[in-house]
């Protein structure tokens, strides 16, 4: 992998969607990305796919959008996309003209919505609070980041594309102005590698500037916190928006077995050591109740922190919700003085195509490359066999085999053989959220096309560890899953798992009281001595990954 | 709320909290429930409670068909429940998959009778020595094992002229018996007895004539028949409930049910709930009233001596009851007998299940603990106020098992209990 | 007839309260034990940790305590190996070894012994458990510290199917249950052994089953056994709990088991009673003493008095007088202090409000 035509940096949904629209055009690319898939605003966010309805007020445009890409990802990524619906709920206090101009907006945006009563609005969602006084409907879904993200990389490398995670940009190199090639550190090993290459597209988010900066350009973000709790279960079924300017805490969305509620918006000085503060968890909880009171008794598994990469130029420079939500494709041809050097920033997760859409166009059309974009029809998946559900459900239970064809999809079909083989591999390693042994060996081996190479990214392609036990007992087994395929010794298994524990751990430090400190407690039980002097010796790895 | 506060708060909801507050989660994966489960034990295939209750549960929020035949073999004992120590209600989020879980046509129609035991009651105690004698005839066991899949190899309780109200009134303290199926329809002998020793002790008792509690229902997944059920037997004691009447129960099923509000059945339905909850703190098993009388001196002790080594086995529909063993300190205090309190788990039959072909043979290997130990206390007879647990018994050792009732009933009777025959005493092969 | 009235009452079945009870009866109290559930101490593996009996080897109640408790344990069929002058390095979850001083018999036989050829056993399919891993950081661990690795690993075929996936709780109930499978199992280890003079295996040597169960098993066997800790449902732990437990009902204890107390009653600083939570209504009981072995329940039992006990461990208000002169509980001095967290503090703290509630007992009977 030394030479290609284009290098992007940043594996988030952004520049997987870039990867996948280049391929797509016949340009060869490899991404780079310093951590895992989807560590920065992609991993970080609720994965709300937006109707358009929380933008219709201010900005039309933008809800037409979010519209138009709702509709194209629901159909290009289904089996990424819990096409649940969405409300917003108008609650007792909230400005009462805001209704009424958001129903307004909404029609002139083309989003497709009905107007409830209040009684009709619970009997859609029972959880909802007695004052709620009514609700819009709006054609919002969850859609699992990291599939997204998986999906446009698995999709590219099929077809030849290249990618790297775990690496680190060190330097861009320009002669004359142009882009020659990049040396990037492999942040595991510590083994630097160069590729050639002619352009080079920096979508890397909240790293936006210094990435800039390896090749003396400018790229002014803001960098906007934002702040979420994982609860244990589906408190509602779609996706509840409150009804009013938008503010902190007016999102709760389902997402598989758990719901995400959220967020907050405080600026930050950088996109790296990021922390939840009580403060902004209990803000959370009690906005979050005023729309669903058993809200307030939710156990919270976790929570993390994201940071929106707002594009700031100098005329608006007060950042925060005020600053632009859209995006910004940046030519450093023309503002800096660097050929071959492009940078996207800002927007929203819904809208990555599109993102990627108009950065594909614009680095095809500096290549000379006369191709135009095809993502929006052209499915990110093939379809699998009709039978492999069934085929699975031999060797497991239903809904285990349900989450293992929807998650792999065609690859399915060899883990489901080498079940066949060996029926051990039946055996769920997370029990929380039903993954075997057969897909954790997957992901872990050199099939899977964006190998696995640490606990943390198995969560990421399976959701291990993503429920209540965090990791506890699970990522133990995957542990020893993956010493058992020899890919790590004994001692680098435990090395990998006490890493894993402390980023679980991190996640939850927030705790004082409830289950989920029991539950943390159990799991400082269970491994803690030799977690603890493993993170006092220290690593550089851990601090990116969720 | 400051936020030390109500972390604080989340956290003593979280720890242990009374009946009504049992939740998801609640759940930290500690498997202890697991290991209480006589299923687990006994059958390899069996996912656990721990899998079939919280685990699943996430799932079946989530919208997706965790249907699975396992949750069939669960036994309804509450185990689980009780041995977990964060308060899952572990056993009501199978018994909510049990009605949702889709059978075979055999098992539905099969399940649809087991479920409604007071009906087929009512239609075996039409001609009671006719059905009675049908129900011996091997080819036609044999013929209900093949057709309906219900085992040939353990006997049916036989059936009579079930009870029926008589117009006698009694004098003395009010209170309402809630006779259960077996009772009415097979031992209304007993049930006529029961009156009489509450009389002797100044209470008049009322029986309650609304049918099956519903146990049955809901353990055979019929989720609207145990609703109905639970109406039936609210509408029947509405106006003792307000009135504050004790409502007695001497089977543990029934009890339990009561006492839990009929077990869910009445979700959803805030009035009856309340009413429930009320007819909850009102119940009393029959062992537990006695025993409280006894503690007041106010129970009847002209007791004959009588010779009996007993070995007791709770069942556990009384054990979810959380009252202790109250027949053991009633039955300790009859001169003449010993007890020795068995304490070796479950009797595996739970009521229509160790009926169920497909289920004996899991239902044998839960007993067998059970039998293994009354074979080295080689009592001489076993005393449990379950009926299905005597049938278990018998059939599992060959020793005689009565309720302590009928021990009871002798003390003050002076009569010996009749010799080893009776509904229950049938030949029959393990 | 007094029912529901007992001498001691202890709330709590951890090991404090498993200790607290079989004090209070073997001094022939009449006792009763509320609980739901096991406590903490059965997700572990049943051992004190060093650094726990350095804490607290100053405290005068310490060894009174560890001794009653070892011959309880070894009374109940149980008994730990050890003592509280040796360390013995014992495998974690991980492979590494941590240093402790005693520990269920078998257990304990897994110690770091360089010089012991040894043979790490696992079974086919079962999950959460992997013997060459386990072998392999052992040997490292031994070169770490300078010793020899004597460590190799193999997997067996269970004799007997129990289920996919196989679980050693389904492995320790089998073992409970069935003889042949014992001999089957022990045949088996015998033969896998080979020429080594101590087989490791994961911990699932029986829950129900006493030590002389397993003494015949390992003398089948012919070596050396010892037990590897595993994920939870720590075995030994609840081997350690049901065993107890039994012992304590043989010895008349009444166990109210599954339904948490509500409520205290108090009247004139005398605990009169307690409410048990059960369904429908309050099962009451009353205790000459109340001894309180619970670890969030004492919060919400007693709020804020159990800031601090006296020195008869009685939780007291804040003018420093006891909530009740027969209500004890069993909690460090202060309460919460972490020394008291581990195997060795929860005994201390039951074995001294045994002591106490025992020593008041009579002189504030709740009539």
């Amino acid at each position: 992998m030394s030479s290609t035509q284009v290098v992007i940096l940043g594996g988030g949904a952004t520049g997987a969607g870039i990867l996948w629209d280049l391929t797509l055009r016949g340009i060869p690319a490899i991404l780079l990305e310093q951590a895992d898939i989807a560590n920065g605003a992609t991993g970080r966010c609720h994965g709300l796919l937006h109707s358009g309805g929380r933008y219709a007020v201010k900005d039309v445009q933008t809800a037409r959008d979010c519209l138009a890409e709702n509709r194209i990802l629901k159909r290009i990524a289904p089996h990424c996309v819990e096409d649940i619906g969405g409300l917003f709920v108008q609650l007792p206090g909230d400005d009462p003209t805001f209704f009424e101009r958001w129903w307004r907006a909404a029609h002139e945006a083309g989003i497709p919505t009905k107007r409830l009563t209040a009684e009709e609005a619970r009997a859609l969602e029972p959880g909802l609070a007695e004052g709620v006084l009514g609700a819009f409907t709006c054609p919002d879904a969850h859609v699992d980041v990291f599939r997204l993200v998986l999906a446009n990389l698995e999709a590219a490398v099929a077809r030849g594309a290249g990618f790297r995670s775990y690496a680190q940009a060190t330097a861009i190199e320009t002669d004359g102005g142009r882009v020659q090639a990049v040396r990037y550190r492999d942040t595991r090993s510590g083994e630097e590698h160069r590729v050639v290459c002619e352009m080079v597209v920096n979508a890397a988010g909240g790293w936006a500037q210094q990435v800039a900066a390896l090749a003396g350009a400018t790229v002014p973000v803001t960098c906007d916190k934002g702040t979420l709790l994982v609860l244990n279960h589906r408190f509602s079924q779609r996706v509840i928006n409150r009804c009013r300017v938008p503010g902190d805490a007016d999102i709760l969305v389902p997402a598989g077995p758990v719901c995400l509620l959220g967020t907050s918006s405080i600026v930050v000085p950088e996109p790296d050591g990021l922390t939840a503060s009580t403060e902004e968890i209990d803000e959370l909880l009690r906005q979050g109740g005023l729309m669903l009171p058993s809200l307030a008794e939710a156990r919270i598994l976790r929570t993390f922190s994201g940071v929106r990469a707002l594009y700031t130029p100098p005329s608006a420079a007060t950042g925060g919700r005020e600053a632009s939500r859209s995006f910004a494709l940046l030519d450093h041809e023309e503002l800096d003085g660097v050929a071959g050097f492009v940078s996207i920033v800002g927007g929203k997760l819904t809208t990555y195509r599109r993102m990627a859409e108009a950065t594909a166009d614009c680095v095809a059309r500096k290549l000379g490359v006369d191709a135009a974009c095809t993502t929006a029809t052209t499915p990110l998946r093939p379809a699998h066999h009709a039978h492999l559900q069934q085929r699975a459900e031999r060797m497991m239970e239903r809904p285990v085999a349900e989450k293992l064809v929807e998650r792999r999809g065609a690859q399915a079909e060899l883990i489901v053989a080498a079940m066949e083989k060996r029926p051990e591999l039946a055996e769920l390693v997370c029990e929380c959220e039903m993954v075997t042994r057969g897909e954790i060996e997957f992901a872990l081996g050199g099939s899977m096309l964006t190998q696995a190479q640490t606990i943390a990214d198995l969560g990421r392609r399976t959701r291990l560890g993503f429920g209540p036990c965090q990791g506890t007992y699970c990522g133990y087994k995957a542990m020893l899953a993956g010493f058992a395929t020899r890919r790590w010794s004994a001692e680098q298994s435990v090395e990998e798992f006490t890493r894993y524990l402390n980023e679980r751990w991190k996640g939850q430090a927030f705790l004082q009281e409830g289950k989920q400190l029991e539950q943390l407690e159990l799991s400082r039980g269970l491994y803690g001595d030799e977690a603890l002097a493993a993170a006092a010796a220290g690593d550089g790895h851990a601090r990116k990954s969720l | 709320m400051p936020g030390i506060a109500r972390l604080f708060a989340q956290g003593l909801k979280g720890a242990h909290m009374p009946h009504d507050d049992f939740e998801l989660d609640n759940c930290l994966k500690c498997s202890v429930c697991n290991t209480a489960c006589p299923v687990y034990a006994a059958y390899p295939e069996y996912p656990g409670p721990k899998h079939l209750g919280p685990e699943l549960e996430r799932l079946r929020m989530e919208g997706l068909d965790a249907d699975t035949g396992a949750v069939e073999y669960c036994l309804g004992c509450h185990r689980c429940d009780l041995a977990c120590p964060h308060q899952v209600g572990v056993s009501e989020m199978i018994a909510r998959a049990k009605g949702s879980h889709r059978k075979t046509l055999v098992h539905t129609v099969r399940d649809w009778w087991f479920a409604r035991p007071g009906l087929l009651g009512e239609l075996l105690s039409i001609l009671p020595s006719v059905g009675n004698f049908f129900l011996k005839l091997s080819p036609v066991r044999l013929m209900m094992e093949k057709l309906m899949r219900i085992t040939a190899r353990r006997t049916f309780p036989a059936y009579t002229r079930p009870y029926r109200k008589s117009a006698q009134q009694r004098v003395g303290e009010r209170v309402l018996f809630f006779p259960g199926c077996f009772l009415t329809y097979n031992r209304p002998d007993l049930l006529d007895k029961v009156l009489a020793l509450l009389a002797c002790n100044g209470i008049a008792a009322e029986v309650v004539e609304s049918g099956c509690c519903g146990v049955p229902a809901s353990a055979n997944g019929d989720l609207k028949e145990a609703q109905l059920r639970a109406e039936k037997g609210l509408a029947a004691m509405a106006t003792a409930v307000d009135a504050g009447i004790p409502v007695l129960a001497a089977c543990a099923s029934c009890g339990h049910q009561l006492k839990t509000g009929f077990g869910g059945a009445l979700a959803g339905d805030n009035q009856r709930e309340a009413q429930a909850k009320k007819l909850a703190a009102q119940t009393w098993d029959l062992g537990e009233f006695l025993a409280a009388r006894a503690a007041e001196g106010l129970l009847n002790t002209n007791f004959h001596t009588l010779d009996h080594r007993v070995a007791y086995h709770t069942p556990c529909h009384l054990n979810s009851q959380g009252i202790g063993r109250p027949w053991v300190q009633l039955l300790k205090s009859i001169p003449g007998v010993t007890v020795d309190d068995l304490n070796a788990g479950c009797c595996g039959m739970s009521g229509t299940y160790g009926f169920k072909e497909e289920k004996y043979k899991v239902s044998m290997a839960i007993g067998a603990g059970l039998f293994e130990r009354i074979g080295e206390l080689k009592p001489q007879l076993v005393a449990t106020e379950c009926a299905t647990c005597q049938m278990q018994i018998e059939h599992g050792t060959k020793l005689r098992a009565v309720s302590p009732l009928e021990i009871l009933l002798e003390a003050y009777d002076g009569r010996p209990l009749p010799p080893a025959v009776g509904p229950l005493h049938g030949a029959d092969a393990p | 007839m007094h029912a529901n009235r007992y001498d001691v009452v202890v709330v709590g079945a951890g090991i404090a309260g498993l200790t607290a009870a079989s004090l209070a009866a073997e001094q022939g109290a009449s006792v009763a034990l509320v609980s739901i559930g096991a406590g903490a101490f059965v997700l572990g593996a049943g051992g004190v940790e060093e650094r726990e009996v350095k804490a607290l080897k100053n405290d005068p109640g310490f060894a009174p305590a560890m001794d009653f408790f070892l011959d309880l344990a070894a009374s109940a069929g149980t008994a730990l190996a050890g003592n509280l002058e040796h360390t013995v390095l014992l495998p974690t979850l991980l492979g590494g070894f941590q240093p402790m001083q005693l520990a269920p018999a078998l257990v304990a036989n897994s110690a770091l012994h360089p010089f012991v050829k040894t043979r790490v056993v696992g079974f086919r399919g079962l999950t959460g458990f992997d013997a060459e891993f386990l072998a392999q950081r052992f040997n490292q661990e031994a070169e770490k510290r300078g010793l020899a690795a004597s460590c190799d690993a193999t997997t067996l075929q269970l004799p007997v199917p129990l289920g996919m996936p196989l679980t050693t709780l389904r492995v320790a109930q089998a073992f409970d249950r069935d003889q042949g499978f014992r001999t089957a199992l022990a045949e088996a280890l015998r033969e896998a052994k080979g020429d080594c003079e101590r087989v490791l295996l994961p911990a699932v040597l029986g829950i129900e089953a006493n030590d002389l169960k397993r003494a015949a098993f390992v003398a089948q066997v012919g070596c050396t056994v010892g037990e590897l800790p595993t994920l939870p449902p720590s075995i030994p732990g609840l081997r350690l709990a049901q065993r107890l437990l039994a012992h304590l009902r043989m010895r008349g204890v009444t166990m109210l088991e599954g339904y948490p107390v509500e409520q205290l009653d108090r009247v004139n600083r005398t605990c009169t009673g307690l409410r048990i939570a059960s369904p429908g209504r309050a099962f009451r009981i009353a205790g000459d003493s109340v001894l309180l072995a619970t670890s969030t329940g004492m919060r919400r039992l007693l709020g804020d008095a159990i800031q601090a006990v006296d020195e008869q461990q009685r939780p007291v208000d804040t003018a420093g007088k006891p909530l009740a002169n027969n209500l004890f509980a069993a909690c460090a001095r202060p309460p919460h202090v972490s020394e008291l967290r581990g195997l060795a503090g929860r005994i201390l703290a039951g074995h001294r409000a045994a002591v106490c509630a025992g020593s008041e007992r009579g002189a504030y009977a709740a009539r």
